[in-house]
C-alpha cells in the first residue's frame, strides 16, 4: 500500500472509525476537565484512546488490519465503562464512575492485555515470535505495576499508573507492528543490567559511607557519601560499558574492520607461496568482524552449495561475479540484522579482495604453465641435440680413431681429441641444461657425475659438498649450472689443470659456491654463459663474483639464498 | 681372428663402427646391417655382433635373442645412445653380453669388442647418466600436456585421493566449478572418468609430493 495510494484516497474508513472511536473513548475525560478538579474517575480511563491513535496510525497504512481494529475497538472502554455506570448513577456522575472502575480495573487492564497478544497474534519466525515476546514482557510489567499500585497507592495514583501503561503499551504495539528488524529482547535488558549495576554500586559506596561517616562522627556525612557515591557511580560507568561492550563483540562480532585488522591479513601476502591462503585470513577477519561463527570464500562465478543455516552472498566487481562469500551464523535464524549490516558494508571490499586474489591465481598459473611450457621445449631440444648431433659425432670419431690406427697424420691426430672434446661437450649440454638433471633433488649425486665427466686426462677438479640443508629446486639448479660453466671456463680458457669446486650452506641460509683454479687467470671477459648465470643469480636474489685467485688462476664466487624468491 | 658382425640403421654411426673395426687386424668385418630383417638374413657365422638398440624394424635386445638362437656361440653388445638402466639390466636379462655407449672413446669401444669376444661381460661406462635422467623426465608431460596449471592443479588433488567438495575447499573454488573443470579435463585428455583421468595423473607423476 504506497503513500500515494492513500492520499489520493483520502481517510479511509478505517481510520474514520478509529477517529470515532477515539473521541467517543476521550469524551469522558474531556467532559471531566469540565469540573474544577480533573474527576478520577475520569482519569482512569485517560489511557485509552491512546489505542485508538495507534489504531488509526495502522488502519491508515493498511496492514496488520487485525491489531488496528482491536486498538480501534479498545479506545471505546471509557465510553463503555461510563454506559454501565449512567444508569445506576446519581448526579454527580463521577464517584460512580470511579467506582465502577476500582471495582473492575484489574480486569479491564487484564482483558485488554489479552485482546491485544490475541490481536497480534503468534506466527512462526523470528520477528513474529520477538514482536509477541516484546509485548508479553511489557504487558507482564504493566499488570505487575498496576496490581502494585492497586494495593499499595491512592485510587488516584493508580489511575495514573493505568494511563501510563496503556499510553506506553498503544506506543509499543505501534512500534512493534510497523517495525520491519525487532532486536533481541535481552539486548536492552543488558543495557538496563549496565546501568542498575552502576547505579547500585555507586549506592552501595554511598549507603556505606553514610554509616561509617555517622559511627566515625564526621561533618555532614551526607554531603561525604552523596560525594562517594557519585563518584563510585562515575568510575564504575566505564567498566560497565566495557562489560556491555564485549558482551555485543561476543554477539554481533567487533563490527568494524580497523586498519590494524587489514595490515594483519595482508601481512605475509609476500611469503605467502598461494596467494588464496589470503582468502581465508580475510574470511577470518569477517567472520571476527561480524560474529559469525565461520566464514568462507569461494572463487568464482559458480554459486557454491549452501550447507543448511549459512547465508551466501554474491561478490560483484564491475558487474561481474568474482566470488560468494558464506556466512555462518551462531543463530539458525540467520544472522542479526545489526550483523548483516556490517557484512553488507565489507562486501566490496572482501570481492575487492576475491578479485585480486584471482587475478594472482591466474597469474601464478600462467607463470607455471610458461615454465612448463619451456622445460618441455628445452629436453625436446636437448633431446634433438643428443639424438641427432650425438650419433652423428660418434660415427665420426670412429672413423677418425680407424683412419689414425691406419695411417696417423696430423690431421687426424688432432681431430680425434677435438671430437672428443665435442662429444663431451655435446653431453655436458644436454645434461647440464636441463633443470631434469637434478632429477630427484640429488645435487650431491648429480654435481658427482657432472665433475666425473671432466676429471682426467691430467686434469684434476676436486669436489667438496657441505649442504646441509634442502635447496629450492630452481636454487640447486642454478648451484649446477654455475658449477658446469665455472668448471669449463676453467679448463678452456683458464687452461687450468686443477679446480677445486666448493658448495656449502651459511648459517644465514645461504648456499655459497665457489670454483677456484690454477690456470693462466688474467682478465676475464664475461661470456654469455657468465653473463646468463649473473643474472639468474639476481633474479634468485644472490649474486656472482669473479676475482683473480691467489696464486694465479681464477676465483668464482656465487652466493643464492637456499629458498628461492618465488 | 674374431667376425664381427654390426647391426645400426645411423649410417654414420655404421659406416665409422665399419672402418673402426676392419682398422683393427684382430677383427673381421663379416657383415654391416641396417635393419633386424637385414640381419636375420645374414648367412655367415659372426663370433661378436653390435646391435643398436633401436631399429628401425624391431628391438636390438630381441635381435640379439633370436640371432643367439641361430648361433649359440655368438656374443652379443647392445649399442646405445643412452646409458639406460632399464635397456642394460633387459639387455642382461635377455642372456646377452652387454652394452656399450656409441659416444664412448673409439679405442673403448674396439676394447670392448675383444673383451665381449673372450667371453667377459661389457659394461660401457656410465657416463650420461644425467642424460637418462633427462630422457626419462621428459616423457612425464607428455600425457598431461594437454592440461594447463589449473587442471594440473585439480588433477594433483584428486590423485592425492580427495574427493570434489575437499578439492574445491582446497582450492577456494564452488563445488560446481571443480566439476566442470574436472568434465573439462576429461575431454582434454580424452579420457571417458575421473578414475582413468587420476591413473593417467598418477602415470605422469602427480600426487608423489
Amino acid at each position: 500500500m504506497s503513500t500515494a495510494d492513500a492520499s489520493a484516497r483520502g481517510a479511509s474508513t478505517g481510520v474514520f472509525v478509529a477517529a470515532i472511536a477515539t473521541g467517543l473513548g476521550a469524551l469522558p475525560l474531556l467532559v471531566g476537565f469540565g469540573e474544577t478538579t480533573l474527576p478520577t474517575g475520569a482519569l482512569y480511563g485517560a489511557g485509552w484512546p491512546a489505542f485508538g491513535v495507534a489504531g488509526a496510525l495502522l488502519l491508515d497504512r493498511g496492514t496488520e488490519l487485525r491489531v488496528g481494529r482491536t486498538l480501534a475497538a479498545l479506545a471505546l472502554v471509557p465510553a463503555v465503562m461510563v454506559a454501565i455506570a449512567l444508569p445506576t448513577a446519581g448526579d454527580p456522575i463521577w464517584p460512580r464512575i470511579e467506582e465502577i472502575w476500582r471495582s473492575a480495573d484489574l480486569v479491564v487492564v487484564l482483558l485488554t492485555l489479552v485482546l491485544l497478544a490475541w490481536a497480534m497474534g503468534y506466527a512462526p519466525g523470528r520477528a513474529p515470535r520477538r514482536r509477541l515476546f516484546w509485548l508479553l514482557v511489557w504487558s507482564a510489567a504493566v499488570f505487575g505495576s498496576v496490581v502494585v499500585a492497586d494495593s499499595v497507592l491512592s485510587t488516584r495514583a493508580e489511575a495514573l499508573v493505568i494511563t501510563l501503561g496503556m499510553w506506553s503499551l498503544a506506543g509499543l504495539v505501534a512500534r512493534l507492528t510497523i517495525a520491519i528488524e525487532l532486536r533481541p529482547v535481552d539486548e536492552p535488558l543488558i543495557d538496563v543490567v549496565a546501568v542498575a549495576l552502576t547505579l547500585a554500586i555507586g549506592a552501595a559506596v554511598g549507603v556505606g559511607v553514610r554509616l561509617a561517616g555517622t559511627r566515625a562522627g564526621i561533618p555532614a556525612p551526607d554531603l561525604a557519601a552523596a560525594f562517594a557515591a557519585v563518584t563510585a557511580t562515575a568510575l564504575a560507568w566505564p567498566a560497565a560499558a566495557w562489560w556491555r561492550r564485549s558482551w555485543h563483540a561476543r554477539r554481533y562480532g567487533t563490527g568494524t574492520l580497523t586498519p590494524v585488522d587489514v595490515a594483519a591479513i595482508t601481512a605475509d601476502l609476500h611469503h605467502l607461496t598461494d596467494p588464496r591462503e589470503l582468502l581465508a585470513k580475510a574470511a577470518e577477519m569477517v567472520a571476527v568482524s561480524s560474529g559469525h561463527r565461520q566464514v568462507t570464500l569461494v572463487l568464482g562465478a559458480d554459486s557454491p552449495d549452501l550447507p543448511t543455516g549459512w547465508v551466501d552472498h554474491p561478490l560483484l566487481v564491475g558487474g561481474d561475479r568474482v566470488g560468494t562469500l558464506l556466512l555462518d551464523p551462531d543463530d539458525p535464524e540467520g544472522p542479526e540484522p545489526r550483523q548483516a549490516h556490517l557484512v553488507e558494508q565489507l562486501l566490496p571490499t572482501v570481492a575487492l579482495v576475491c578479485r585480486a586474489v584471482g587475478l594472482a591465481v591466474e597469474a601464478d598459473h600462467a607463470r607455471q604453465d610458461v615454465a612448463r611450457e619451456r622445460d618441455a621445449e628445452r629436453a625436446r631440444i636437448l633431446g634433438d641435440l643428443h639424438d641427432g648431433l650425438g650419433p652423428v659425432l660418434a660415427g665420426m670419431s670412429m672413423r677418425v680413431q680407424a683412419e689414425l690406427r691406419r695411417t696417423p697424420t696430423p690431421l687426424l691426430e688432432s681431430l680425434a681429441p677435438e671430437l672428443a672434446e665435442a662429444r663431451g661437450d655435446l653431453r655436458r649440454i644436454v645434461s647440464g641444461l636441463t633443470p631434469s638433471a637434478l632429477h630427484d633433488a640429488d645435487l650431491t649425486g648429480a654435481l658427482e657425475r657432472l665433475v666425473a665427466t671432466f676429471d682426467g686426462d691430467g686434469r684434476q677438479v676436486e669436489l667438496e659438498i657441505a649442504v646441509d640443508h634442502a635447496l629450492d629446486r630452481e636454487v640447486a639448479v642454478a648451484v649446477y649450472r654455475f658449477v658446469a660453466e665455472g668448471i669449463t671456463n676453467a679448463l678452456r680458457h683458464g687452461r687450468a689443470n686443477h679446480v677445486e669446486v666448493r658448495v656449502s650452506t651459511t648459517e644465514a641460509g645461504q648456499v655459497a659456491v665457489d670454483v677456484r683454479d690454477d690456470g693462466i687467470g688474467g682478465p676475464i671477459a664475461p661470456g654469455v654463459g657468465l653473463t646468463s648465470l649473473r643474472l639468474r643469480a639476481e633474479h634468485l636474489g644472490g649474486s656472482l663474483a669473479v676475482a683473480s685467485a691467489n696464486g694465479g688462476g681464477v676465483l668464482l664466487h656465487a652466493e643464492l639464498p637456499a629458498k628461492g624468491a618465488a | 681372428m674374431t667376425r664381427v658382425l654390426l647391426v645400426d640403421d645411423h649410417p654414420i654411426v655404421l659406416s665409422g663402427l665399419s672402418a673402426l673395426v676392419e682398422s683393427d687386424n684382430g677383427l673381421e668385418l663379416v657383415a654391416a646391417a641396417r635393419t633386424a630383417a637385414e640381419a636375420r638374413d645374414i648367412a655367415a657365422e659372426p663370433d661378436v655382433a653390435v646391435i643398436d638398440l633401436d631399429l628401425p624394424d624391431g628391438d636390438g635386445i630381441e635381435l640379439g635373442g633370436t640371432l643367439k638362437r641361430t648361433w649359440p656361440d655368438l656374443r652379443v653388445v647392445v649399442l646405445t645412445m643412452h646409458a639406460d638402466d632399464q635397456a642394460v639390466i633387459r639387455s642382461i636379462g635377455a642372456g646377452l653380453d652387454g652394452y656399450l655407449l656409441k659416444d664412448s672413446d673409439p679405442e673403448d669401444l674396439l676394447a670392448a669388442i675383444h673383451t665381449a669376444a673372450r667371453g667377459a661381460l661389457v659394461l660401457g661406462r656410465g657416463a650420461s647418466d644425467a642424460v637418462v635422467a633427462a630422457a626419462a623426465s621428459a616423457p612425464r608431460t607428455d600425457a598431461l600436456a594437454a592440461l594447463d596449471a589449473r587442471d594440473l592443479e585439480i588433477l594433483e588433488l584428486l590423485v592425492q585421493g580427495l574427493p570434489t567438495s575437499q578439492v574445491a575447499a582446497r582450492l577456494f573454488l564452488a563445488p560446481k566449478t571443480v566439476r566442470n573443470r574436472v568434465s573439462e579435463m576429461l575431454s582434454k585428455l580424452g579420457v571417458a572418468s575421473r578414475d582413468e583421468a587420476i591413473a593417467l595423473g598418477q602415470a605422469g607423476g602427480l600426487g608423489r609430493t
